[in-house]
């Protein structure tokens, strides 16, 4: 980092508890220029004037409704990463603290190596937050991507559409199991013609064996019925 | 029966595996989903060394990886991302439905991000990268046995654009 960026790195540290600011700026003071507030009114004045690179925020503090809150902060000035801190760190509080647009939600307590290593990252554009809050972040993505996908189901009909009546009809074999000899003698054509279809329904399905199509075509019957 | 006698002889003789066998219910089982052999063979080495866990079976292709969780119900599916992305990543949603305690760690090689999230979306909640695996594969299976997700915090960005992308208004979606 230049002399020129670090000038511009200012840190806000926001608690009500003097102790607490004390123990934050231990860290980073000797890295960023830091600035102190401990009441929401100068914390918003601050915010507008300074327009720090990252804000250090005590959940704990006095009028801000805790996550709730921070869109108005972080409103006066849309540049600046939010970092959150609090007494009583949980993972529902963390996912819901990221979602609020904070980079950051870990504990006040988090000792002051760890602290500038977390103000780091977060200007470097990264996310700091404890390991726990992962599994709850993930859930999140994953219930509303397959909710996304009732609402709007994934296209599997249009690629399966791309295939001929007959193609279709062997696809649903070979997802049955059967193997080419199989499918050759149940629809009375050639192992050859068989194998003609396959390479064809491969090659419109984007697919590369028979396994895949198999699995496909599992997939495809579940989300159609 | 005989694979409890099979742990405790080995735990006799390495000493780091002798709770296994007083506790057999606890080990943590492990399918090592991953086409190349060398991807299988530095998940066994890393995975050798911890006490409680124990591979259970090995596969090569995305159907074989999905009737072996059906048939052993390992506790965790380590998945190399191609496998899972053969299929748009619904392997990954096909392995949870065949055994719902299974969690699914990527293995990774070079992936675009993009292809990494889509697989997290579908449910995988662990990734490592092929070159870590020594480093960070008993970390990432310890946290994902225990019930917690374990991945490169470079990736929470991206997660939570994509969130915001599902939360946002219908008009500001592209």
């Amino acid at each position: 980092m230049s002399d020129k960026q670090r000038a511009a790195s200012v840190v806000l540290l926001a608690s009500p508890i003097a102790g607490l600011r004390g123990q934050w700026s231990q860290g980073l003071a000797e890295k960023f220029p830091v600035y102190e507030v401990a009441e929401r009114s100068a914390l918003e004045r601050s915010m507008a004037n300074l327009k720090p690179a990252a804000l250090l925020l005590d959940l704990a503090l006095p009028g801000l409704g805790g996550v709730d809150g921070v869109p108005a902060i972080q409103r006066l000035s849309p540049l600046t990463s939010v970092m959150l801190l609090t007494s009583t760190p949980n993972d529902r509080e963390g996912l819901a603290a990221l979602k609020s647009g904070a980079r950051a939600y870990c504990s006040s307590e988090t000792d002051s190596a760890l602290l500038r290593k977390a103000v780091t990252v977060v200007l470097k554009g990264e996310i700091w937050v404890a390991r726990n809050v992962y599994a709850p972040l993930l859930e999140e993505l994953t219930s509303l991507t397959e909710r996304r996908h009732k609402e709007f189901p994934p296209n599997l009909d249009t690629r399966l559409d791309r295939l001929t009546p007959r193609e279709r009809e062997i696809a649903q074999l070979i997802g049955g199991g059967a193997s080419n000899k199989e499918i050759a003698g149940r629809l009375n054509i050639t192992e050859a013609t068989v194998k003609a279809h396959l390479t064809a329904i491969f090659r419109k399905l984007g697919l590369s064996d028979r396994l895949g199509l198999a699995l496909f075509v599992t997939e495809y019957n579940r989300v159609a019925r | 029966m005989k694979r409890a006698r099979k742990a405790r002889a080995s735990g006799r003789k390495r000493g780091s595996l002798a709770w296994v066998a007083k506790r057999p219910h606890q080990v943590v089982t492990i399918l090592i989903a991953d086409p190349d052999k060398a991807g299988r063979a530095a998940c066994v080495r890393a995975i050798q060394r911890l006490r409680g866990m124990r591979v259970v079976g090995e596969a090569q292709t995305g159907l074989e990886a999905v009737s072996a969780t059906a048939r052993l119900k390992p506790r965790v599916v380590l998945l190399d991302l191609n496998l899972s992305s053969e299929f748009g990543a619904t392997l990954i949603a096909i392995l949870r439905r065949k055994s719902a305690r299974t969690r699914v760690i990527l293995l990774v090689g070079r992936a675009s991000e993009s292809r990494i999230i889509e697989a997290l979306s579908h449910g995988a909640v662990g990734c490592v990268t092929k070159a870590e695996i020594a480093r960070f594969l008993p970390e990432a299976l310890v946290a994902v046995s225990s019930g917690e997700a374990w991945m490169s915090r470079k990736l929470i960005p991206k997660i939570m654009d994509r969130l915001a992308a599902f939360t946002a208004p219908a008009e500001d979606l592209e």
